[in-house]
């Protein structure tokens, strides 16, 4: 016997105690078992990797989205009139919402923090009278020359906008079809002007449209000059809504406070009350569509969790029960279930963890490339839909958490159990079996 | 440690089949025996040494660790036992794949608790090292070692806790006959200076010579 001789070849207390013997084990069967692992690596990984990849792009989906309907449709934030409904309607039942600011009410605009531009608009209900008939409908007035994003956003089937001080309407494609209203026919609209009395002015169709932004919104309105619009309304200056452009870091409520202080200062009508709107707060369109897409996300998300869910968990069965042997010879050494059951725990989360990183790691730098060069996009509905012909992922902290919570916990779940089973099977029986 | 088998009995199902694998055995271990189980397959070796080494419980009879039922203990309180009290020596070695010679014979130490500082189990571990002959071997993971290093290093292994029993199923049967008998001496040895008992069970005539008392085993019961 010659031990003293051996001993200074070896690294005492490698294993220095159960706790780090086990952790040691953990790591060395992670790294050991190479092939079975990478499966389940590569599956945690792309689990992570897809969990927040998608998340970033419906993120950017929603962000793009909104950035697109606030340009088109509301601002950053509007102004618009307080309308009381049960004393502003004439006979027809219409409601009157015309206000006007003054010019000074304008040229302080450039003083509130962040502000960009504004865009008036006039919007208002019209009766449309052609040869036949007499067609009650909404028409939206807004500047092309200021506007050029939304003159931009309509695809004419037939003919085109109108050019500007021209007497021209744009109409929904469909709303025409139906009612055999053809480009270069002269339509009338009859509609209520800013002192209430009925004006009826001649336009010349000059296109027929279809809007590329999906949204049905669009579609609701024909459209005119603003100028023109003025006109039949009987006012140079009327207009139903304003809306106000700010730099993207401005804080909207220290503006609107300005604002409100601007308005205050210079708005003195006493007949009608207007009021300082958030987009978010006031279009119940963009939440049903920001609902639609989270409820899209989460039925997305559900299917990928569940999918995600019985490969991990297959894939764990298998790499725990290929090992009965070594299990049970733990247990025949005196391994308790539980010290048994901790270690194959540990071994799925140690992978867990690493894989869910590498994952999440990969995701990012996908997120950054693709957020420094977009990505082209060469569908027309798709491009008016995002407003942009490239697209952008958005940052979003909880899809990064869930692409690591998610493996994790399943990866836990999983080897929890089935460790669990395994570690309490008969020794004996799970000896003989191999 | 004295472990007595009191009439037990062990049924297996196969399938709708059952199997009787030990058939009212009475049969005491005293410390220092050097017993072989003996008899042809089938015949109840391997149930016998489960039972022996708490591995596996009766169905009828009990097995009394020096005098405490093995049926009346919990999984934790059996799997404790086992790591104290006996030492295994598979057929098939069972040895970790992950991890060398040194930490293969030091698991059974480290999952038990702790009776003895870090030097004195590693001076213990590097004696047994040298006793089984592969003190330059202690680096080598399991896929580096011949079917003899592999069994010396399972021989090793179980006797780090210095049991008071070892149950060795078949352990010369994946060796060829020159290395069986050099192990086999080498355990006779640890049986003479550790008081460690033996108990083998093989149908190895070798083996059986080499024994001070033998088991025959025929139909799961013990007809000497």
């Amino acid at each position: 016997m010659n031990s003293g001789a051996s001993q200074k070849s070896i690294n005492p207390g490698v294993l220095s105690r159960w706790f780090g013997s086990q952790w040691s084990m953990v790591c060395r069967n992670v790294l050991s078992q190479r092939s079975r692992n990478l499966l389940l690596g590569l599956l945690i990984l792309f689990s992570s990797f897809i969990i927040v990849c998608f998340s970033q792009f419906l993120a950017g989906v929603s962000v793009n989205f909104s950035k697109n309907l606030v340009t088109l449709a509301s601002g950053d934030v509007y102004i618009s009139s307080t309308v009381k409904r049960d004393i502003d309607r004439n006979i027809f039942g219409r409601v009157y919402k015309y206000f006007s600011l003054p010019e000074d009410f304008y040229n302080d605009l450039s003083q509130v923090d962040g502000f960009e531009h504004y865009d008036e608009r006039l919007e208002f209900e019209v009766k449309l009278v052609t040869d036949d008939d007499s067609l009650p409908y909404q028409v939206m007035a807004f500047d092309q020359t200021n506007e050029k994003k939304l003159a931009d956003n309509f695809t004419f089937v037939e003919g085109e906008m109108f050019k500007p001080g021209e007497y021209g309407i744009v109409l929904p494609h469909e709303y025409a079809t139906r009612f055999n209203i053809n480009v270069g026919d002269q339509v009338r609209l009859l509609a209520n002007s800013a002192d209430r009395i009925v004006n009826l002015i001649d336009y010349k169709v000059t296109g027929l449209f279809k809007t590329i932004t999906l949204s049905a919104w669009f579609d609701n309105y024909a459209y005119l000059n603003l100028d023109i619009a003025r006109v039949l309304i009987d006012s140079e200056t009327a207009l139903t809504r304003l809306n106000l452009h700010f730099k993207d870091r401005a804080d909207l409520s220290v503006s609107s406070a300005q604002l409100n202080q601007l308005l205050k200062q210079h708005y003195t009508n006493p007949s009608q009350a207007i009021e300082i709107t958030p987009w978010a707060d006031g279009a119940k369109l963009f939440e049903e569509l920001t609902k639609a897409l989270q409820l899209s996300y989460g039925i997305i998300m559900t299917i990928l969790i569940i999918m995600v869910s019985a490969s991990l968990a297959f894939s764990t069965m298998m790499n725990i029960f290929e090992r009965t042997q070594e299990v049970a010879t733990l247990g025949a050494l005196g391994a308790s279930p539980k010290k048994i059951c901790s270690m194959l725990v540990k071994e799925s989360l140690v992978l867990a963890v690493i894989a869910a990183l590498i994952g999440v790691t990969i995701a990012g730098i996908v997120f950054a490339v693709t957020l420094n060069y977009g990505i082209p996009i060469h569908n027309a509905e798709l491009k008016g839909f995002l407003g942009s012909s490239n697209f952008y992922p958005a940052f979003e902290v909880k899809g990064v958490i869930a692409g690591l919570l998610i493996p994790f916990v399943i990866a836990f779940l999983a080897s929890f159990i089935f460790a669990n089973r395994s570690s309490k099977l008969p020794i004996a029986n799970a000896l003989a079996d191999h | 440690m004295e472990t007595i088998l009191n009439k037990v009995d062990k049924e297996y199902s196969l399938g709708n089949t059952k199997v009787k694998a030990l058939n009212g055995v009475d049969l005491i271990i005293k410390s220092q025996d050097f017993i072989t189980v003996a008899g042809p397959s089938g015949s109840g070796k391997t149930t016998l040494l489960n039972m022996l080494g708490c591995l596996d419980t009766p169905c009828s009879g009990e097995v009394l660790f020096d005098g405490v039922n093995s049926n009346s203990l919990s999984l934790s309180e059996r799997a404790h036992l086992r790591n104290e009290k006996v030492g295994f020596i598979f057929q098939s070695f069972n040895l970790m794949p992950v991890l060398n010679v040194y930490e293969n014979i030091e698991l059974p130490a480290k999952i038990g608790r702790k009776k003895q500082s870090d030097k004195e189990l590693q001076e213990w571990i590097m004696h047994l090292v040298d006793s089984v002959g592969l003190a330059d071997r202690v680096k080598h993971r399991p896929d580096e070692l011949s079917g003899g290093q592999r069994q010396r290093v399972a021989i090793a292994r179980a006797l780090v806790n210095k049991p008071e029993l070892v149950l060795a199923d078949e352990p010369t049967a994946n060796l060829d006959s020159n290395t069986g008998m050099r192990i086999l001496d080498l355990m006779r040895k640890l049986n003479q200076e550790e008081q460690t008992a033996f108990v083998f069970s093989t149908h190895d005539q070798d083996v059986i010579d080499l024994c001070d008392h033998v088991v025959r085993m025929k139909n799961g019961s013990i007809c000497n």
